[in-house]
């Protein structure tokens, strides 16, 4: 999932089409890491293909997966603040969110690669932990591009990521 | 050695140093080599780990998109509304049509993929409003660096006399000054190092002179202004419930200001003045 970015070498600006084409299941498995299920990744991802032909024009040629891992995590978190405002609808990153009853039909076949119980504690990581270690792990960003991303300093990172994996190990013991 | 050096080894972040000094210490604790192994399964589960999507759903959200783009409506009329506005579903499961309104506006503000999310913004101009009120400091506001008064008045651009600097704050490459106007109501000012294309934001009015173009919209219970300056980025933010004065006000700014500082003192001005009624 974290291999390398084709557009390095490149160092062209790629099309829409073939961004969509060739990255929009990267994009999905970000949004559904961070958001947690596919309804709300669906409308990640659709809006973070819109952002994306709109911006495509001011991409500047490097990482493109972490350009595309940038403008998702972005959009959930627009979309995760106006529900903060609004908390008469439920919350993926609310700390104490129990993830209730078993797994709908689509959440089961999309953790079939990541066990149910990783998954739960994924999504009920804080926000600022979840963010960095999936743009860590699922993104593979740098702690720097992480930083420069989410406006925290590298060492901030380094501890954020630290302590969400931590937190999934103790699921794990 | 702190706990932290196991991830940034496994991630290959630590100095070298500080890696030799870690597999010494590896190397005598057969605990902390246990802890090692295990964040390194973690990591492995992680960055291995797919999704499987339903069949289709790839397809169809890109057809989704391209469709919006084609369509007459969408190029009549701000394109991240009428997307927004024609989900495949309401976004985030969004029940009142009110909140599907606000998020026309907010839903397009990813558009200039260098600026901070703006809800971020909102919510650390509401944290520090909650500060000027005698609060407790938020967690919005722990990660941020304060920046001493002196400087912050430095770096700030010129404003009202009547707006005194309360707070100043730093994170990354974006400055915060928190500011209180004489009816004591909170104005935020951020500072971002970048650019932006506000013509991207979308669904709120954009103004443009020779010196900078800026775009307002109200979002939540705040209303919003972007300035793309050079080499920065201001982002005005404050409470207010007319919905349509800022971005009427806006319209105005060319003519009646020329400094991106006397722009910043409308923007405020527009945002404030209905308390001063």
């Amino acid at each position: 999932m974290t291999g390398p970015d084709p557009t390095d070498a490149a160092g062209t600006v790629p099309t829409w089409d073939e961004v969509a084409r060739d990255h929009t299941r990267f994009m999905y498995s970000v949004a559904y890491r961070l958001a947690g299920n596919h309804s709300d990744a669906e409308d990640v991802v659709q809006e973070s293909l819109l952002r994306v032909k709109r911006g495509l024009v001011n991409y500047t040629p490097g990482s493109l997966q972490g350009w595309l891992a940038r403008i998702v995590t972005n959009v959930f978190l627009d979309e995760t603040r106006r529900r903060k405002r609004r908390p008469q609808t439920a919350l993926p990153d609310d700390p104490d969110r129990v993830i209730a009853g078993g797994p709908g039909a689509d959440e089961a076949l999309a953790m079939q690669s990541l066990p149910d119980h990783i998954q739960a504690a994924l999504a009920g990581l804080q926000e600022e932990f979840r963010i960095a270690v999936i743009l860590c792990d699922v993104a593979g960003m740098s702690y720097g591009e992480i930083a420069d991303h989410t406006g925290v300093p590298v060492g901030t990172v380094r501890s954020r990521v630290h302590r969400g994996r931590m937190r999934l190990r103790e699921v794990l013991s | 050695m702190n706990d932290d050096w196991l991830s940034a080894h496994l991630d290959g972040e630590l100095p070298a140093i500080e890696a030799t000094e870690l597999a010494a210490a590896l190397a005598e604790d057969p605990r902390l080599q246990a802890d090692y192994d295990d964040l390194s399964r973690v990591r492995a589960m992680l960055r291995e780990g797919t999704v499987e999507l339903p069949a289709g759903t790839i397809e169809r959200l890109v057809a989704a998109v391209a469709a919006d783009e084609e369509s007459p409506e969408s190029a009549a009329a701000a394109p991240v509304v009428s997307l927004v506005s024609r989900r495949r579903v309401p976004t985030f499961a969004a029940a009142a049509a009110a909140m599907v309104i606000i998020a026309s506006v907010v839903g397009g503000l990813g558009g200039s993929t260098n600026l901070p999310a703006l809800g971020d913004l909102i919510d650390q101009h509401e944290a520090a409003a909650g500060v000027i009120e005698g609060a407790p400091m938020p967690d919005e506001l722990h990660d941020m660096d304060v920046m001493p008064m002196e400087k912050a008045t430095s770096e700030a651009p010129p404003m009202p006399a009547d707006y005194s600097m309360e707070h100043a704050f730093v994170r990354g490459r974006t400055l915060h000054l928190v500011y209180r106007t004489l009816d004591g109501e909170p104005v935020s000012v951020f500072r971002h190092e970048g650019d932006a294309d506000v013509n991207d934001l979308g669904g709120g009015s954009v103004v443009s002179s020779d010196e900078a173009d800026m775009w307002s919209a109200p979002m939540d219970n705040a209303y919003v202004a972007v300035v793309d300056g050079t080499g920065y980025v201001w982002i005005v933010i404050s409470a207010e419930p007319h919905d349509d004065m800022m971005g009427d006000l806006m319209h105005d700014l060319p003519t009646r200001s020329a400094s991106l500082g006397e722009r910043l003192r409308d923007a405020a001005d527009a945002v404030v003045e209905p308390f001063r009624l």
